[in-house]
């Protein structure tokens, strides 16, 4: 990544005549300071970008709930869904920026609708990540953070593939 | 005569190139999930397993082997005496062009008379193979063969006993 380095000089001129009274004496030095401003903070998909609930198997007349945690594990919310396979997955998101600078993530705050090609849908809601309080880039600057979410699937969901998009944000 | 005192003068001067340090980062991700029909089956025309009338041999024990086109063959003392001959029918319903996987009977099943007389039944075989599709539609009709093995002198009676098959994702 490309560093910008700022570098304020900060001179101070100083202008003495000869002549001056013996009671008074001054010096002109230089002042100076260099500032480097902070890499800037910047994200890529992990290895697996995004957030997948895998294949579930609805029921008729119940309703219920997928998560799937940050560290990747899908658990149901009532023995009337089945979840199958083993496709499911946290979203990875690779932070790089200035080391060992604390990070915020921002992750959204309001429902998110994942949509079949027959117009379906669902919500994905309560995401989370395994980046709590104090998380901190490392010493070469770079973190991952896993983000989790809950599904909610309606009774007699429609067979289909849903896909939808959320967007994280991370900052100093 | 005044004495003039000069003043330092400080002059700072300031260079500098203009860069802002970019402070947050957004990233979009995807969300996924699939939906499928649960699995389920039935019996298909033929329920049972049926090995037919066997006269059994006074002094050879022997096998009836019941294959999953329901064709009906047998080894050693037992003779085959015509009766309902059939191999068991499943039907399964479920996500179209699914690939599930067929679980058989591992141990041997007993069937008994009502004098409590058993024979037992065991290599139990499909026809759909190790893990057979579903069509477009998510079904598939599935057969279920078996050996019979009837002892020297069985005794005379209607055998009868169950066993399960197990379809899953």
């Amino acid at each position: 990544m490309n560093r910008t380095l700022v570098m304020i000089i900060g001179m101070i001129a100083a202008f003495a005549q000869q002549g001056y009274t013996q009671n008074a004496s001054s010096l002109g030095a230089n002042s100076t300071a260099t500032i480097v401003s902070a890499i800037k903070i910047e994200v890529l998909p992990g290895d697996n970008s995004d957030l997948k609930f895998g294949t579930i198997i609805a029921h008729t007349t119940q309703n219920g709930t997928v998560t799937v945690s940050p560290a990747g594990q899908r658990t149901i919310s009532t023995g009337y869904l089945t979840a199958i396979g083993s496709t499911h997955a946290s979203a990875q998101f690779k932070v790089t920026g200035q080391p060992n600078v604390s990070i915020s993530v921002m992750l959204p705050s309001n429902p998110v609708t994942i949509t079949s090609a027959g117009g379906q849908t669902m919500t994905v809601d309560e995401f989370s990540a395994d980046a709590g309080a104090g998380v901190a880039l490392n010493d070469s600057g770079s973190k991952t953070v896993n983000v989790g979410g809950k599904l909610h699937v309606g009774a007699g969901q429609a067979s289909a593939n849903y896909t939808g998009t959320f967007s994280v944000t991370f900052s100093y | 005569m005044l004495k003039e005192v000069i003043i330092l003068v400080a002059v700072l001067l300031v260079t500098s190139a203009v860069g802002v340090a970019q402070v947050s980062a957004s990233l979009t991700a995807n969300s996924t999930a699939t939906i499928v029909t649960g699995i389920s089956c039935t019996h298909g025309t033929n329920s049972d397993l049926a090995f037919g009338t066997i006269i059994s041999s006074v002094t050879n024990s022997g096998t009836v082997v019941v294959e999953p086109g329901s064709n009906r063959s047998s080894t050693g003392g037992p003779v085959l005496s015509g009766g309902t001959v059939s191999a068991a029918q499943f039907v399964i319903n479920g996500q179209g062009n699914s690939v599930v996987t067929i679980t058989l009977p591992s141990a041997s099943v007993t069937i008994r008379s009502a004098a409590s007389d058993a024979m037992t039944v065991d290599e139990f075989v499909s026809d759909g193979g190790d893990n057979p599709t579903l069509n477009a539609s998510g079904n598939k009709v599935v057969s279920v063969g078996a050996k019979l093995h009837v002892g020297a002198s069985q005794k005379s009676g209607s055998y009868t006993g169950t066993f399960s098959v197990t379809f899953a994702y």
